[in-house]
């Protein structure tokens, strides 16, 4: 009981000769609203790749002139905009599942509603054109 | 003053608020949770009562450290259950030495709570058939995620919702976890009472 005692005492006494302080509530809402723009960035620049990708599959000329499109080994695949979707979602669920309330979420749950959100970013994006300017952009 | 002769009145949720302008209240909390923090810790640790007393301090300053990042909407044990939970498992890392398996020691509370659940009569088992530390022996012998669920609902008697936010998982993985367990620990129980 006595052990029991000291502990609460001594950790009281720690807090006070070390002047140990909780951290200011705007530092965790900073963390907290910085993550999410940097989640929300991530997730827009996810669909301006798809809206590429679907661009250049279904639209751009010279890809659709190419024999051997669906064999996967076309050098005009856009290899680029393909590796950038995917790893953009898999930084947008790795991110997710750091949140706070990601683990009240399935996994199953979690990947449908992110390629859900890329794919209606993904459809704006296409919608107003960005695909297409992007891809001029890039383009030699 | 006069509301630190209210203090046992006061909920989590007023004394962390409370704590935030005055770190004497956070002794009340301290004392509040720390047999029950300490009591886990012991276990979640093997059963080693050196270390429980120094990882207990780092929680409790920890939880200080972050209370303003407290979720209202969370219960405050089952925030408290989770830091201890995983500065436990940070500690034992630290010094390489993870247990295999937790500490179960076959107190009145385990017996009770497993006699409810599993409809087992643990007591008659164990007088006629098999010993106390046979039971441990079979809980032990559970994989980890068992045994994280098992510890956390008949030792420290959390309800699935607190087990699902102590442990980072969703509810039903909880309930799955959970029923997994009773059907193994119900099966070795019958295989041990078979042999003996």
């Amino acid at each position: 009981m006595e052990e029991e005692k000291n502990i609460a005492e001594e950790t009281l006494k720690k807090i006070k000769e070390d002047n140990i302080r909780p951290y200011p509530k705007w530092c965790f809402a900073c963390k907290n609203y910085s993550f999410w723009i940097l989640f929300f960035i991530s997730a827009f620049l996810s669909a301006l790749s798809t809206s590429v990708l679907v661009h250049v599959v279904f639209e751009d000329e010279l890809y659709a002139e190419a024999d051997d499109i669906f064999q996967g080994t076309s050098p005009y695949f856009p290899y680029f905009w393909l590796a950038s979707v995917v790893l953009f979602i898999l930084f947008l669920y790795v991110a997710f599942t750091k949140t706070k309330n990601s683990y009240k979420f399935e996994t199953w749950f979690v990947a449908t509603a992110l390629i859900l959100l890329i794919l209606i970013l993904a459809a704006l994006c296409w919608q107003i054109g960005l695909g297409i300017v992007v891809h001029q952009i890039f383009s030699p | 003053m006069e509301e630190k002769n209210n203090i046992s009145e006061k909920n989590d949720q007023e004394l962390v608020k409370l704590a935030l302008g005055n770190q004497e209240y956070y002794g009340y909390l301290i004392q509040r949770y720390q047999d029950k923090l300490k009591r886990y810790i012991t276990r979640l640790s093997g059963g080693r009562q050196e270390d429980a007393n120094d990882i207990l301090q780092d929680v409790f300053i920890k939880v200080y450290k972050n209370l303003n990042d407290f979720d209202l909407d969370l219960k405050f044990s089952s925030w408290i259950y989770r830091i201890a939970h995983n500065e436990t498992i940070t500690f034992l890392r630290k010094i390489n030495r993870r247990p295999t398996t937790y500490n179960f020691e076959l107190d009145a509370v385990l017996v009770k709570n497993l006699k409810a659940e599993l409809n087992v009569d643990v007591e008659k088992e164990i007088d006629q058939k098999i010993m106390a530390e046979d039971v441990s022996k079979i809980i032990s012998s559970l994989d980890k995620k068992y045994q994280d669920v098992l510890l956390l609902r008949y030792m420290e008697d959390k309800d699935y919702s607190e087990i699902s936010d102590i442990l980072k998982k969703p509810p039903g993985t909880v309930a799955t976890l959970l029923r997994q367990a009773k059907d193994q620990f119900k099966k070795e129980i019958a295989k041990n009472s078979h042999f003996s």
